[in-house]
């Protein structure tokens, strides 16, 4: 029963350790497609997506995010447009979100990309650093890039897998 | 901006950053922000002719992933190796001086 789908769910983990080659915009293209196909409710609009490709912006936002190990090549960054939602307190924005997250960490390694969303930004400085509109919240920030195999540290997560089992009712 | 100016803000930004995060995060991260702080710091340092100086420098930057990623979670191991740390440095100060 297993895939090419089902693989690349299973096999993917995070990548912090970078190389200097670039993502080519094409690839880019793909993985904002992913992140757009995304479940929307009721063809809803309020996710944004950012994408940072300039090497100078990327290193500005580097200093912003002390979860931020190392340079990324790009920079895809995910946030809520509250001008565009009808109930402040629908917690429907953060469901599409974190599908839209999922869909740009699997596609980009089913091409190769290492990512890691990187929760320890300074959202709000970031907000201010690219000039964002208030409305726009950020909620998200994803280091995309070749992985770096000789730097890639692994992590032990024994300790962390804390689901075991599911319950089947 | 100079370019040192703006080497040292970044390590402000980073701290700063830290501390506003800090708040919602796991406290184990703290020690972490600091030691990269402490890093970055380095980084302006790299070009000391000074040995003493150099071999804090050196430590720290063996000391960073280890710190970030096996003393993670660790607070025993991680207390050990700072206090050895800070031993080292007081040592190479005491040298300096």
């Amino acid at each position: 029963m297993i895939n090419e789908t089902i693989n690349n769910i299973l096999a993917r983990e995070s990548c912090r350790e970078f190389t200097k080659k670039k993502i080519p915009e094409e690839t880019l293209e793909i993985i904002f497609n992913c992140a757009k196909k995304a479940p929307r409710s009721q063809g809803s609009e309020f996710i944004e997506i950012f994408f940072v490709r300039s090497k100078k912006i990327i290193e500005n936002i580097f200093w912003f995010c002390p979860g931020m190990e190392n340079l990324p090549q790009s920079i895809v960054i995910l946030g809520i447009n509250y001008k565009k939602l009808e109930n402040d307190s629908s917690y429907y924005p953060y469901l599409e979100l974190g599908a839209s997250l999922q869909n740009i960490l699997l596609s980009a390694f089913s091409l190769g990309i290492g990512s890691v969303p990187v929760g320890s930004s300074n959202l709000a400085g970031i907000n201010e650093l690219l000039e964002i509109p208030d409305d726009i919240n950020l909620k998200i920030l994803i280091s995309l890039g070749f992985q770096d195999s000789k730097k890639n540290l692994k992590v032990n997560f024994n300790q962390y897998n804390k689901i075991r089992s599911y319950k089947l009712l | 901006m100079i370019k040192k100016e703006r080497e040292i803000l970044n390590v402000i930004i980073h701290l700063i950053s830290s501390s506003r995060l800090i708040i919602d995060e796991p406290k184990e991260y703290s020690p972490m922000r600091l030691f990269s702080a402490a890093k970055y710091l380095c980084k302006l340092l790299e070009n000391t002719d000074d040995r003493n100086i150099r071999i804090i420098i050196e430590k720290i930057v063996e000391l960073d992933p280890i710190i970030s990623r096996d003393y993670f979670n660790k607070p025993e191991e991680l207390k050990i190796c700072l206090d050895n740390f800070s031993k080292l440095i007081a040592q190479n100060l005491k040298e300096n001086d």
